[in-house]
């Protein structure tokens, strides 16, 4: 797992490779063997190593961190600080030799592995496209607590090395080196002799700090953390205990010695590994990775997919597969929307390019596999076909015929709707079973979630070929049952139902998308349904008003404020005004239009139950009614598919958390004094009677 | 040759008067433009495809072997390609390379097209400044590159661009088609006369839904937010008073060719699917046509160095067995008025056919209601190397709305060639 060898030219390797997994991931175990092999380097008789260089067995990836089941298995908060007090101490061991080191670093570099490299004398890093080097302890609610909250900002100063942290988010080739992160860029085959060729320079590693850098580090630092700290309180309204700490922890480390800042990264990071937040969002790590259960078919390798449609569901789905290198062949009725969709198309690649994510000739072989036609052309070399046409039952069934028309028996047909049953959808089509509804959600490159929906016509091989594209796109797929606004829309409905009754009530649009966003949701439900689309919500109301209408008493009103021509953002009016593609004041016209001019005030605190609970309610008819398999599926969804706020772990995470007895007890209140739509639904009852959880509880 | 090579589908892009809608895109991006579509159109999949050979009279500099490199930018790393040049048949010439590798067994299915764009053609410098700059790039020191740099002058870095003029001749094309009338006696009026038609019939054509089926229309940079989807040289509005007003271009004084009856430059690529016809009868595809010939002459450059169509049509007449008259439709590439009236009179001259092609008997009278019926190069331009396949695709559709058999083709060309092809559909 951990090799150490000797090179003639006086030059030690520490190569890691977990052979068992394709990714190196830091164990106890791994940890164990690399603490060894250091202790071996110091304790060595005869003269020392000229240098080391550490690096990866693994062609991609260099190490991704540390083992996050184990992370999740300590007890208590005493145990997480030992733990990185553990961990400070074995990499430190790097940072301790007297010769120079290098991480040489090929592929992914996270987490522990950063760390790991951060204690090197240098980093050599490669072009390869795997590339990145990140500290995403932040996305699971925790910071660096093995040296790399303290040596990060050393290496490349106060404000660049918060914005590692408070984002976690990836570091390309290019930026790293001119950010000071990485010494040199190499090519895979070159990589080893440039850091051999580092050691033997013998020069220090020690970077110079331009003026401004030492202004932002000295002086001016207190700027930077307030700054950040208005920052990260703007993102997360306060509610995610890590950032803040990371900026605390930074703040108040600034300018101390290493040892002394290493015993407050490890206190830091001992009080984070007990919040709520860690737990919920180490769940749910847990259920994305978990996602890759196999479905039993055959799928189809997709070479090719045909969309029929290029509006904004069109052309996200088509810039998504193009990306993950599927050739696309979009089809609409209109040159004008061909137009607007190759322009989202182009822009979206120049913008990658731009941003030197990505290469100028990666770009050019995305864009070279775009094509557009009002005809269907082409249709016939696609293995999966998809409609992301108007959600009309008629057109869609229409458009079935024709692409059974043109396309072989054996291609996949893939229906985008957000509101029809892809049963009916399938009823008049000669073969049935290659039909399976793939539901993206918008913008489609953003949303991380795929609803994969069967009818009781749909094959296996059908299923496996939709799953199989989904994940290749990137995609968490959830496997719902062809009901109603399937999961994510089903559990939607209540939450924006209620925000028209709130409305109705007397509250204000901002009260009520304050209260959403206090929750911890990214945007309130009002400015949720501008950016999706009034007529599209509308469709989905429409087709859930016949199924759930009466439990959830449900008033479509949309239809008031579509036939007031208010589409959302695309039309630029809805709830708010919109100008510039910014979102304006909220329009008071809408009162009129709900039928409510009188404004009252709600408590704050009611709005946010009753919003809240609608929608924990719903998520457990959903599951009671198998419209998802588990719990876990139904937080995903939630959460990638609704905005759930991530640090609640999703809505059975949740209920879990607030006691299933105590929410039932809330939700019979709230049907009390607001209507029977609160009826908590037979599970909660039955759940929170048996004392039973919907997961396995920690402690 | 053996007759055994289908044409299963064709697109080319619009074509667009230099500078206009298409500049901003090099002959690579226009060729990877038409393949794409092509390859979309298709009865086979993209997967069947054995080679890729384009042609081009000007390189996209930055990419040499555009024939190459369109695979390459649509993902199939396994498709060899090459890039061939022969002046105006460039064309043509990618069409009978790939029809000999099919009959010779080497290939099942080839996509041979043609690509160019006047808009972007490269520019060199002289050969003095470049060496010169390569010295400086060596020496080192401040006196040494005083030295190398001696004898640049500034007049040096001003660009070039390609010599339109005939090396051997030391006249432009348009001084040789000048030259042609002049000789022939062809006047002012009877080139805009034909002019006028084929633009006219381009413009019917167009109209009555015979071009736009076989377009790509192109999203065009910089940002892509429209589509250019038609020919933009065509003038349905051409007269003859229209034409009367512009002035001679190559001979000022005493000429009679003009901008308007002289091809334009013009930016545009085409493509064509060829396969074995065997193996597109196993698959059930029904081919627009096959090729039955194929000829290529060449003649003495002066004086009438585009005179090639009236040497290579009794050729390939006498090749394929067959006679003027059997022949149902007939293109012959438009790059002058005088041009095509030349080799007109040629042919149906007596003394031409036993002077030149040491025949006793002229090879006949071109009946014009099968000559052109869709307009030519005149009308839609001439993107060099595209202009081949937009006269295929044009011959082998109309013979297939006409339900006819036989379609014949010639083009001249720089250098004093000429090549000619006839297509057959049943």
């Amino acid at each position: 797992m951990v090799e150490v060898t000797l090179g003639s030219d006086g030059i030690a390797v520490i190569s890691v490779n977990d052979p068992d997994h394709p990714l190196n991931i830091l164990s106890a175990a791994a940890i164990e063997a690399l603490s060894e092999k250091l202790d071996d380097l110091t304790d060595m008789v005869g003269p020392p190593p000229l240098g080391l260089i550490i690096t990866s067995g693994k062609s991609d990836n260099f190490i991704v961190g540390i083992d996050i089941k184990e992370l999740s298995s300590i007890e208590n908060e005493a145990a997480y600080a030992e733990g990185s007090r553990n961990l400070q101490a074995v990499f430190g061991k790097i940072a301790a030799f007297p010769f120079p080191t290098v991480a040489a670093i090929n592929g992914t570099c996270m987490g522990g592995g950063m760390e790991i490299a951060l204690n090197c004398t240098f980093r050599v890093i490669t072009d390869h496209p795997n590339t990145t080097l990140a500290l995403p302890e932040v996305k699971l609610g925790l910071l660096p607590g093995a040296t790399g909250s303290q040596l990060l900002p050393r290496l490349i100063g106060i404000q660049a090395a918060l914005e590692m942290l408070l984002t976690g988010k990836k570091i390309y080739p290019a930026r790293a080196l001119k950010m000071g992160l990485a010494d040199e860029i190499a090519t895979p085959a070159t990589l080893m002799e440039a850091s051999r060729a580092l050691i033997l320079k013998g020069q220090s590693g020690r970077r110079r700090k331009g003026p401004g850098q030492w202004l932002l580090d000295g002086p001016l630092r207190a700027l930077v953390f307030a700054r950040a700290k208005k920052q990260v309180m703007k993102t997360t309204g306060g509610l995610h205990p890590a950032p803040l700490a990371i900026v605390e922890l930074v703040k108040k480390t600034a300018g101390v010695g290493l040892e002394k800042g290493l015993t407050h990264e490890a206190r830091s990071f001992g009080a984070l590994g007990v919040t709520a937040e860690h737990q919920a969002l180490t769940h749910l790590f847990f259920a994305g990775s978990g996602n890759r259960a196999q479905v039993a078919g055959e799928p189809a390798v997709v070479h090719q997919m045909g969309i029929v449609g290029a509006g904004l569901m069109g052309s996200g789905i088509a810039r998504a597969a193009l990306e993950s290198g599927i050739t696309v062949r979009q089809k609409d009725i209109s040159w004008e929307a061909l137009a607007r969709a190759s322009q989202s198309v182009h822009r979206h690649f120049s913008g990658k390019v731009r941003k030197k994510i990505m290469h100028q000739r990666e770009a050019t072989a995305h864009l070279g596999r775009y094509s557009s036609t009002t005809d269907y052309s082409g249709f016939a070399h696609g293995q999966v076909n998809l409609e992301a046409a108007f959600e009309d039952i008629e057109i869609k069934r229409q458009l079935v015929a024709e692409l059974e028309m043109v396309m072989p028996d054996s291609a996949v047909i893939a229906s985008n709707t957000s509101s029809l049953s892809i049963e009916a959808i399938a009823a008049e089509a000669r073969h049935p079973e290659r039909i399976i509804g793939m539901h993206f959600f918008s913008p489609v490159e953003k949303m991380p979630l795929l609803e994969v929906i069967t009818s009781p016509a749909t094959n296996a091989d059908t299923l496996a070929t939709a799953v199989a594209l989904g994940r290749r796109m990137g995609k968490t797929v959830l496997l719902v049952k062809d009901s109603p606004g399937f999961y994510v829309n089903r559990v939607l409905t209540p939450y924006l139902s209620e925000t028209f009754k709130l409305l109705q009530e007397g509250a204000a649009i901002e009260q009520v998308d304050a209260a959403a966003r206090a929750l911890g949701f990214p945007i309130g439900p009002c400015a949720l349904l501008d950016e999706v689309g009034l007529d599209i919500i509308g469709k989905v109301m429409e087709s859930m008003t016949t199924f759930l209408g009466e439990r959830l008493e449900l008033d479509n009103v949309v239809g008031r404020l579509t036939d007031d021509g208010r589409l959302g953002r695309k039309n630029g009016r809805g709830f708010y005004n919109y100008s510039g593609g910014r979102r304006g004041a909220a329009d008071e016209a809408i009162y009129t239009l709900l039928g409510a001019a009188q404004r009252k005030k709600i408590p704050h605190e009611e709005a946010l139950q009753r919003l809240h609970y609608a929608l924990l309610n719903e998520a457990a008819h959903a599951l009671e009614e198998g419209v998802i398999d588990d719990p876990t599926s139904g937080d995903m969804g939630a959460v990638y598919g609704c905005g759930y706020p991530p640090h609640l772990g999703g809505p059975f995470w949740t209920m879990d958390q607030l006691g299933i007895g105590e929410v039932a007890e809330t939700l019979g209140r709230l049907a009390q004094r607001h209507g029977p739509r609160f009826t908590p639904a037979h599970a909660l009852t039955a759940l929170g009677q048996s004392g039973e959880t919907y997961f396995p509880q920690k402690r | 040759m053996t007759g055994k090579v289908a044409i299963v589908a064709g697109v080319r892009t619009p074509f667009a008067k230099a500078f206009t809608d298409l500049a901003s895109l090099s002959a690579f991006d226009l060729a990877l433009t038409a393949t794409k579509e092509l390859l979309q159109r298709s009865p086979v999949p993209h997967s069947a495809v054995d080679e890729v050979i384009f042609g081009a009279v000007l390189p996209t500099m930055d990419r040499l072997n555009i024939g190459r490199e369109v695979p390459l930018a649509l993902g199939m790393d396994s498709v060899p390609g090459s890039t061939v040049a022969q002046q105006c048949a460039s064309g043509i010439q990618s069409v009978t390379s790939g029809a000999d590798r099919i009959g010779a067994g080497q290939a099942k299915v080839v996509v041979a097209g043609g690509a160019e764009s006047m808009s972007n053609t490269p520019v060199t410098y002289p050969r003095r400044l470049i060496h010169a700059l390569q010295r400086l790039g060596k020496s080192r020191g401040v006196t040494r590159k005083l030295k190398a740099a001696r004898g640049i002058s500034v007049a040096d870095f001003v660009p070039r661009t390609p010599a339109i003029e005939e090396p051997s001749t030391g006249l432009s094309m348009g001084q040789h088609a000048e030259k042609m009338a002049q000789i022939n006696g062809i006047d002012r009026l009877s080139q805009d006369t034909y002019t006028v038609d084929s633009h006219l019939k381009a413009a019917t054509a167009r109209h009555e839904g015979r071009v736009d089926g076989d377009l790509v229309p192109v999203a065009t940079p910089p940002r892509y937010d429209s589509f250019f989807a038609q020919d933009n040289l065509i003038r349905a509005d051409a007269t003859l008073e229209n034409l009367a007003a512009l002035r001679p271009v190559f001979d000022r004084r005493h000429g009679t060719l003009t901008a308007g009856n002289s091809s334009a430059l013009t930016d545009g690529a085409s493509a064509l699917m060829l396969m074995d016809e065997a193996l597109a009868g196993d698959m059930g595809i029904e081919p627009w046509g096959t090729i039955l010939a194929y000829d290529y002459v060449a003649l003495p450059p002066h004086p009438q160095l585009l005179l090639g169509p009236a040497y290579t049509v009794p050729r390939i007449l006498d090749r394929a067995g067959l006679a003027l008259a059997d022949i149902d439709l007939i293109e012959i590439h438009e790059a002058f008025a005088a041009q095509v009236l030349s080799v007109l009179q040629k042919l149906q001259s007596d003394s031409f056919a036993r002077e030149e092609l040491g025949r006793s008997k002229a090879v006949g009278e071109i009946d014009r209601d099968k000559l052109n019926v869709n307009g030519g190069s005149l009308a839609f331009g001439h993107p060099f190397a595209a202009t081949g396949g937009r006269i295929i695709i044009n011959l082998l559709q109309e013979l297939r709305r006409r339900d006819k058999e036989l379609g014949l083709l010639t083009i001249c060309t720089a250098n004093a060639m000429g090549v000619s092809m006839i297509l057959q559909r049943r």
